[in-house]
């Protein structure tokens, strides 16, 4: 047994989980936040515990678009509704200028951008408010990452 | 009855020295082969009982406050485990500890990443695709098993392995065969007889238990994929059943495993074999006759001869390995 390959696959370990937590934690520290709208339902993870699903009004593709196919890569560019974002256009290649937009994959009309999830203490997900609003924080690129839930402009769950 | 010891076998030594019996020398070598001293049983049992109470009380203390804990503790608690579970493998192997401690901290090591990884999606509310993380962590323990000739991490790593397969095809919607449940299907009996064949490598680094439980694994998956190839509940107009020659192929394959297993002396294979054999016998058995009999007499006969093939597998499998 070569005990110093495992000492280094214990340090490559370390190095990917650390690197991994950095990586997110940069974005929620650096990236622009925004404000969606949101609508809960309420599973479970069991390797994770309580989490509140979330769709929001961005995750149907609009019928002026035609994308069809299962986990296609596309860009969305969002458009400012008062505080608010909903879909600008929809484009299969990053787009150009300053505008804000994120990542996600088609699946139909459906659309996941990775942000569907956000764990809650346990018990905490059983009776979720229906004014829910998500910060989230777009990196440049277009990932996205769900912040924190809003309900009556306090943060959810108290 | 406690197991004798240096302590307790010295006054007997003592007085056969005296009484001339035996010499000093022979009396200190009779002692070298005893232990210095042994636990009792209670102490044993009271031990093993207080230290379970003891991780259950720090588990329920954690998951109680796991909101209000930090989540670079979180973090930094689950690297340290990390950190010490394969340190106690590695310095376990190297010192001949008793094989349960290093086993086991190698299988901590073998599932903490995962652990890890999940706990990360936590924190930032990660909602990605099961692939992209079982595949990370897959990759994580890929040298593990093969470093540390660990027989817990193999089998870790194999669960981590066929879990990839039904994750990449339905998240991907690969559908090479008909549909992705077939596709799965195919996908785990290649994999199983894949796994199967490239586990006699055990063999040359004389790991039999590894060997042993990839064989099995092995053909486990291959009968699980040929089993449910033809079970998809919907059937179209165009569709022709082919299930009776997959599960005989299934039948053939297990009565195969059980001949290598006689040949070979590879009792796990006879056993998994019959097992499977006598599975097969009574899922053609219910398939058959399902719409036959009422659902009394389908119970009390499928009853019967879950018995009847439970004796019988009993008896041959002891002949054959005797």
């Amino acid at each position: 047994m070569k005990t110093w390959l495992l000492r280094i696959i214990l340090m490559l370990q370390i190095l990917g989980l650390v690197s991994l937590y950095a990586y997110h934690l940069s974005i929620e520290k650096t990236g622009k936040t925004y404000l969606l709208k949101a609508e809960p339902v309420d599973p479970r993870d069991l390797l994770s515990g309580d989490y509140v699903a979330l769709q929001y009004a961005i995750s149907t593709l609009p019928d002026r678009f035609d994308i069809s196919g299962f986990n296609i890569p596309i860009y969305v560019t969002l458009q400012p509704t008062g505080t608010l974002l909903e879909i600008g256009d929809v484009t299969e290649a990053p787009p150009t200028g300053n505008v804000p937009y994120l990542k996600g994959r088609a699946f139909g009309r459906q659309i996941s951008y990775g942000i569907e999830r956000y764990y809650v203490p346990e018990g905490k997900g059983k009776h979720v408010p229906g004014d829910l609003y998500a910060e989230i924080v777009i990196q440049p690129g277009g990932t996205a990452q769900l912040k924190k839930l809003y309900s009556a402009g306090k943060p959810w769950p108290r | 009855m406690m197991k004798p010891t240096q302590k307790s076998l010295k006054p007997h030594v003592n007085a056969w020295i005296e009484g001339n019996l035996i010499t000093q020398e022979q009396g200190e070598g009779i002692l070298a082969k005893y232990p210095t001293s042994s636990t009792s049983p209670a102490t044993m049992t009271f031990s093993i009982i207080g230290g379970m109470l003891c991780i259950l009380g720090v588990i329920l203390l954690v998951s109680a406050n796991w909101q209000s804990i930090p989540r670079e503790v979180k973090l930094g608690a689950l690297l340290g485990l990390l950190t010490a579970s394969t340190l106690l493998g590695t310095e376990g192997s190297r010192r001949k500890w008793h094989p349960a401690i290093p086993e086991i901290s190698y299988l901590f090591a073998a599932v903490l990443p995962l652990i890890g990884l999940a706990l990360v999606s936590q924190i930032f509310n990660l909602g990605g695709s099961g692939f992209a993380l079982i595949l990370t962590w897959f990759i994580s323990i890929l040298f593990l098993p093969f470093l540390s000739f660990s027989p817990s991490t193999f089998v870790v790593w194999m669960i981590s392995l066929s879990a990839l397969v039904p994750l990449a095809i339905t998240e991907y919607h690969w559908a090479w065969f008909s549909d992705e449940d077939q596709t799965i299907s195919i996908m785990y009996a290649l994999l199983g007889l894949v796994v199967a064949t490239a586990s006699q490598l055990w063999s040359k680094a004389g790991r039999r238990m590894q060997r042993a439980w990839g064989e099995s694994l092995g053909l486990i998956m291959t009968s699980l994929g040929l089993y449910t190839y033809d079970c998809t509940t919907y059937y179209p107009h165009s569709h022709v059943p082919i299930w009776q020659i997959a599960w005989g192929a299934v039948f053939v394959l297990n009565l195969g495993a059980v001949f290598v297993g006689y040949k070979a002396h590879r009792a796990p294979l006879v056993t998994l074999g019959f097992v499977m054999l006598g599975i097969i016998i009574l899922s053609f058995y219910c398939r058959l006759v399902g719409s036959m009999l009422s659902t009394g007499m389908l119970f009390l006969s499928a009853g019967t001869l879950l018995i009847i093939l439970i004796f019988t597998v009993h008896k041959l499998r002891k002949s054959v390995l005797q």
